[in-house]
């Protein structure tokens, strides 16, 4: 699978902003927007050799990475981008993923879909993304 | 099967047994967190061969009750 992007939970979004474009050189491709189905501000930046970050401020402790942040935030997921979706999901819950945020749109990448799984293994989260004009 | 749900549950959560019933929530559980509870939700799939669907897993983050709800009628039906 191909990686998207990496999200990263920050708790205050102009300031994570700040740090990845004016520190890290990062270019801001999107910016700040909010998401009202994960109840989060988000922005998408890029690095100088094209990888994408989201970055996440929880609005508040009903935001899904809320209980993140409050652990100190950072990398939260890697997003994959996938051609057959619906395959992609049933072969990872086959091998040890847990979906549990099924597809909705994001508003961030354009209102494409994006769906939430689990990693059993490593207790880590994996979001994946359709791909572009499928 | 009441107590072998709560022996795992705690085991995972990291609470007291005695301290688990029907009214613990995220919201009175400290260490019952987002995270967590996906945990929880591995464990479960894991130890009871149930598999939990998305919408189940956000009815189960509201109370034990509804938590124990789900696994019990997963294992009546399994």
């Amino acid at each position: 699978m191909k990686i998207h992007h990496i999200g990263y939970v920050v708790s205050d979004i102009e300031q994570g902003i700040e740090l990845f474009r004016d520190t890290y050189g990062y270019k801001l491709l999107k910016e700040r927007t909010y998401d009202p189905v994960q109840r989060v501000w988000l922005a998408l930046l890029s690095s100088e050799n094209n990888y994408l970050v989201e970055l996440i401020q929880p609005c508040d402790e009903t935001s899904p990475s809320f209980d993140f942040m409050q652990k100190g935030g950072g990398m939260h997921h890697f997003c994959y981008e996938v051609s057959d979706f619906e395959e992609t999901i049933k072969n990872m819950k086959k091998k040890d993923h847990i979906l549990f945020k099924r597809p909705v749109e994001a508003v961030l990448l354009d209102n494409r879909k994006v769906a939430f799984l689990f990693s059993k293994k490593d207790r880590k989260i994996i979001e994946l993304v359709v791909r572009t004009g499928e | 099967m009441d107590k072998k749900i709560k022996e795992l549950f705690v085991t995972v959560i990291g609470i007291k047994i005695d301290d688990l019933n029907d009214e613990n929530s995220p919201k009175n559980t400290k260490s019952w967190d987002s995270l967590n509870h996906l945990v929880l939700i591995a464990a479960f799939e894991d130890a009871f061969e149930i598999d939990i669907e998305p919408e189940e897993i956000a009815f189960m983050f509201k109370s034990f009750s509804n938590f124990k709800s789900v696994v019990e009628r997963k294992l009546i039906n399994r």
